[in-house]
């Protein structure tokens, strides 16, 4: 059964706002590879794959890259609509062209020879695993799976965080719930940290999507929830849940951060979340004020920054 | 998809300009497909395989002249011979020629 295209979604729109937003938004010191032909790839043990929606959150790839080198661990970050996995076309109903993605992505992660490959997004680890060819003998799992093998190693470097933190996650199979699982690892290793136990915290499906949010209802109850039961932070294991979540800022007290932005505040990495500060100006035109120098220095076409900021930021 | 008819010195002839409809359509030329693109009263002539990674063109979207490869989003801007408009590799593109109602292209 072909999918459903809502008429105005594009290729030629999420890929350039991919690509348009992440080179908007992205931190300085770091950068991505996009494609190795064959002689050209340095051999890596790990791959962070950035995934095309998750350059509209750089901080999230760039937390994990300086987590990464304050371990000396040996990796290498691909990233780039040239890395997409092929759910974009699955969403199009071009099914045939998620296969063909897929199947690139995994050929270019090949020549790299990794031991496991981490995307940020959970849809890539689907379509990744879905695809695995016979020559994939590495490891495919979410972004989520990789630092809780290193929890030793980080402990030492933890410094305190005093937050009572919320984790929302999402239960659809195993592979989410043990997201959820590892993020919650993550964080009760972190002194300061008091997990507090909720009812409305479990998102829908695979992840907070965009074309399948939480329900609104269910948002406002998580929400309610979380002041109810006196938690400051709502901890999320996704970029997707991550930009749905954001505006409840506005709204409550409740502060929603991406489990590596807490991680990054107890190893003390710094770093900034432009699209959660352009979220939280409330309008779409005055995100716009903000970015008017940045979108002229670049020689971007206003109109299309506008629409990508629109679908992007202010879900 | 459309087969063609030879003509000497690399002209092909590749489809009826009456046949023409607005956006692409995607012909066999000896052992290459190319995707016949019609933008208002301009006619141009492209690989149906992006320099990229071999994406199928002729799946890809038409704005105006740009062209959008469906697998990662590369742009090519057919007025000016397929340059790609974040300055990664160009699209192939070949001159056309209407002749006697027909479309010519250099291949």
């Amino acid at each position: 059964m072909s999918t459903v295209i809502p008429i105005k979604r594009t290729y030629t729109r999420a890929f350039e706002a991919a690509r348009t937003l992440g080179a908007l938004m992205c931190p300085p010191g770091l950068s991505w590879t996009t494609e190795l032909a064959p002689g050209q790839a340095d051999p890596a043990e790990i791959i962070l794959h950035i995934s095309c929606n998750a350059h509209y959150t750089l901080f999230i790839p760039y937390i994990a890259q300086e987590i990464l080198k304050k371990l000396n661990k040996d990796f290498v970050v691909f990233g780039g609509p040239e890395s997409c996995c092929g759910s974009i076309q699955f969403n199009m109903g071009d099914h045939d062209l998620e296969a063909q993605n897929a199947k690139i992505a995994l050929l270019a992660f090949n020549r790299v020879k990794p031991s496991l490959l981490v995307s940020v997004c959970p849809d890539c680890d689907e379509v990744f695993e879905k695809f695995r060819l016979p020559q994939t003998r590495f490891e495919i799992a979410n972004l989520s799976a990789l630092l809780p093998r290193f929890i030793e190693e980080l402990k030492p470097f933890f410094k305190p965080v005093k937050r009572k933190v919320i984790l929302h996650h999402h239960t659809i199979d195993a592979a989410r719930t043990a997201d959820g699982t590892n993020m919650r690892l993550l964080l009760e290793a972190i002194p300061g940290i008091e997990i507090v136990e909720a009812h409305r915290h479990i998102g829908p499906g695979i992840h907070c999507q965009t074309q399948k949010p939480m329900p609104a209802a269910d948002q406002e109850a998580m929400f309610a929830e979380a002041v109810a039961l006196g938690a400051d932070t709502l901890a999320v294991p996704y970029h997707s849940c991550y930009r749905q979540h954001i505006k409840m800022e506005l709204r409550t007290p409740v502060r929603v951060q991406h489990y590596l932005g807490i991680m990054a505040e107890s190893l003390g990495i710094e770093f900034d979340e432009p699209l959660k500060s352009l979220r939280l100006l409330g309008t779409v035109d005055a995100a716009m004020s903000a970015l008017e120098g940045e979108i002229k220095a670049r020689g971007l076409h206003a109109d299309d920054v506008r629409t990508y900021i629109e679908r992007a930021v202010f879900l | 998809m459309s087969e063609t008819t030879e003509n000497p010195g690399g002209w092909k002839q590749v489809v009826l300009l009456s046949q023409l409809q607005p956006g692409m359509q995607c012909v066999q030329v000896d052992r290459r497909k190319v995707v016949i693109a019609k933008v208002g009263e301009e006619i141009f002539a492209y690989s149906n395989l992006c320099p990229h990674s071999g994406g199928p063109m002729n799946r890809g979207e038409l704005n105006d002249a740009v062209v959008t490869c469906p697998l990662h989003g590369w742009r090519f801007d057919l007025k000016k011979e397929g340059a790609e408009t974040h300055g990664y590799r160009p699209l192939k593109t070949y001159p056309t020629r209407e002749e006697s109602g027909n479309l010519l292209i250099l291949i």
